[in-house]
């Protein structure tokens, strides 16, 4: 990995040097004017001031990781080593970590990230048809909104008794949990950017012509985009809280999914496999996180300028 | 760039974590101090069992106080289980020094812990274990398609009900997939599931086995009794922490005492036996039992000292030809040296061991 970085950061900062240097040189090559041009100089100076190479910037991300995961790692050891308890309830961290490669891992990651898609997509949907509805008509917001406020304060796991009455141990139980832990959150999150738009960026759009649907459109819900976003984060944390709590709580005919590997080894006194499992969940956690939420928060904040 | 609120933080975390090993250095030395050196006195045993039929003998010994007597100038703390897990978890929090249990748990945590957490010192109960099914089920075939419950993934019961299917050429998985679906689910829960018709049978202790008989209308496929030889096998044993066992062997050997006593008691009095552990099971759980299904029960089950180590070997193979367990070696779970001087002290035949 280290290599393979350094060779692809390596010639990026001198190609840039190299471009932006010979901008000014070559001035009939160029077209407009002179102040574009010497605005152009001073954006590349500025890049070159601020911007380290790739591999440092890489590094400057990941080192207080790798140390945050070390520590983790030694605070684990230190406990096995102070014999808190026996080996085989509290294994070491590299038993836990190479029962990391288990085959039913991958199956049960598929089957797991599956029912999260779906119910994650459904949530979105619901929230955000209910989350518009409300913004759009002042009524219903007055009738609904502290009650849909209240379903994002309880805890999804209290609708389990409930959906394993009305669906059995099946799909629709866990899904049910899901979209209910979630949607508020997306729809909450919706109704706030709505509320917080700027009553200047509304003005702005209607003296520009916007009006009705396009005012929506144009300024509204670009205007709203974070706090959705924010929204639809937490709805995510919420539904994948709840999809490990359906797994845990109900088996479903034939699908090993990660919840239930977790209860499985609870049954078995297989604590080793137990735990891989549970770092798999913060993995995937993580993962989610930092790659998917992580990149659509990181590119609104470039579109509206707060990154370069 | 370094900014000044690393250092700040990197102290924070190692405060931290030597708060927490400090932690866990007083949650081990706590009550390790009281060792024995030649009687223990003024130990406390904490004693697990579960509010089953199939624990009557552990039910009368405490009602009877027969294991506190037994116990002398040490002290009985009594623990009630739900299931088996939750039995296993509390001998692995060290939170529990003995308990009655099934064969599946106490396989698999002398397995895990390649035999450095447990011993069966004895066993207390034989038989008493059936696959019940609804009247239309004849034969294992129509069951291919259907459901079926358990009462834990991995329990005693679960483990035969698996292994038979696979005798009979049925495949399941522990994940509730195959040809015939199992759906481990509390006892109650079954016998509800049983009633609307969701479960086609469920192979499950007594009283249970009776109950899906008397009030869920079902009739006995399987008595597990007859898939044994001697028509014996162990449903209940004596199961020590290995780390109590080598503290306070003389402990052990009262507890054991008191474990026999109990049995003779139950098998010589079975009426007030009944009574008194239809009484026990009313006060762990609310509810007692009706007479007709503490006497089917009673009918299924025998009280013996005897672990019957052979069925417990095969509960180990079957455990692994189902997929629950990697291995069926048990070599190194029984010791039965107490249990078999205490037998001899009372003129009674010893037990045999592997």
């Amino acid at each position: 990995m280290p290599a393979d970085s350094r060779w692809v950061e390596a010639p990026q900062p001198f190609d840039r040097v190299a471009t932006e240097a010979e901008r000014p040189s070559s001035n009939g090559a160029t077209p407009g004017s002179t102040l574009e041009r010497e605005l152009a100089g001073l954006d590349a100076l500025a890049e070159l001031e601020d911007r380290p190479s790739l591999f440092q910037r890489a590094w400057s991300a990941l080192w207080p990781g790798l140390i945050a995961i070390g520590i983790g790692l030694l605070l684990w050891q230190m406990v096995i080593w102070s014999h808190w308890r026996a080996e085989y309830i509290l294994p070491s961290p590299f038993t836990v970590l190479h029962d990391l490669w288990r085959g039913e891992l991958l199956t049960a990651t598929r089957i797991t990230l599956q029912r999260a898609v779906i119910g994650f997509a459904l949530a979105l949907t619901v929230g955000t048809a209910a989350g518009l509805a409300m913004s759009l008509v002042a009524p219903l917001r007055r009738a609904f909104g502290a009650f849909v406020t209240g379903l994002q304060t309880m805890p999804s796991i209290v609708w389990f008794p409930l959906a394993i009455v009305l669906f059995r141990q099946t799909e629709g139980a866990i899904q049910f949990v899901v979209v209910i832990g979630a949607a508020p959150s997306i729809a909450n999150g919706l109704l706030a950017g709505v509320d917080n738009v700027p009553p200047l960026l509304v003005r702005a759009g209607r003296v520009l012509g916007a009006r009705g649907p396009r005012l929506y459109r144009n300024v509204i819900l670009p205007a709203s985009l974070p706090s959705y976003v924010a929204g639809l984060k937490q709805g995510w944390a919420f539904a994948w809280r709840s999809l490990m709590a359906g797994e845990l709580i109900a088996t479903i005919g034939g699908k090993a999914s990660i919840g239930f590997l977790l209860d499985r080894d609870r049954n078995l006194s297989a604590y080793a496999d137990m735990q891989s499992t549970m770092i798999l969940i913060l993995i995937i956690g993580i993962v989610v996180d930092t790659f998917i939420f992580g990149t659509v928060e990181r590119t609104i904040r470039r579109r509206r300028g707060l990154l370069s | 760039m370094r900014r000044p609120g690393t250092n700040r933080s990197i102290a924070a975390t190692v405060t931290t974590a030597v708060l927490l090993l400090g932690a866990a250095a007083c949650g081990s030395t706590s009550k390790a101090s009281t060792s024995a050196n030649g009687g223990s006195a003024g130990v406390t045993l904490r004693l697990g069992y579960f509010p089953n039929v199939t624990h009557a003998t552990a039910i009368v010994g405490a009602e009877k106080g027969i294991f506190a007597k037994a116990l002398g100038t040490n002290t009985l703390q009594l623990k009630d289980y739900k299931d088996g897990t939750a039995a296993v978890e509390a001998l692995n929090a060290q939170d529990l020094d003995a308990t009655y249990i099934g064969s599946g748990p106490a396989i698999n945590l002398f397995q895990k812990s390649k035999g450095s957490a447990i011993r069966i010192v004895s066993g207390a109960t034989s038989g008493g274990a059936s696959f019940v099914v609804a009247k239309d089920v004849n034969s294992a075939a129509d069951l291919k398609g259907k459901t079926v419950s358990s009462p834990k993934l991995g329990n005693t019961q679960d483990v035969s009900l698996r292994a038979w299917l696979k005798s009979k050429g049925l495949q399941t998985t522990t994940s509730g997939g195959g040809d015939v679906k199992i759906n481990p689910q509390d006892n109650a829960q079954t016998l509800d599931a049983f009633k609307a018709g969701q479960i086609a049978g469920a192979w499950v202790p007594e009283p249970w086995a009776t109950r899906l008989v008397v009030e869920g209308g079902g009739k006995v496929l399987v008595d597990e009794r007859d898939l044994y030889p001697s028509h014996q096998f162990v449903t209940t044993h004596l199961v020590v922490a290995k780390a109590f066992l080598d503290a306070h062997p003389d402990v052990v050997k009262q507890l054991i005492e008191g474990q026999v006593e109990a049995n003779d008691y139950v098998n010589a009095h079975s009426a007030e036996a009944k009574t008194i552990v239809n009484a026990g099971i009313k006060k762990l759980t609310g509810k007692d039992l009706k007479p007709a299904v503490i006497d089917g029960a009673w009918k299924n089950l025998a009280f013996t000292d005897d672990p019957i180590v052979a069925s417990l070997q095969k509960a180990a193979t079957d455990a692994k030809a189902a997929g629950l367990s990697k291995s069926d070696d048990v070599t190194g779970i029984y010791d039965l040296s107490i249990l078999n001087a205490v037998l001899k002290a009372h003129g009674k035949p010893t037990v045999a061991g592997p």
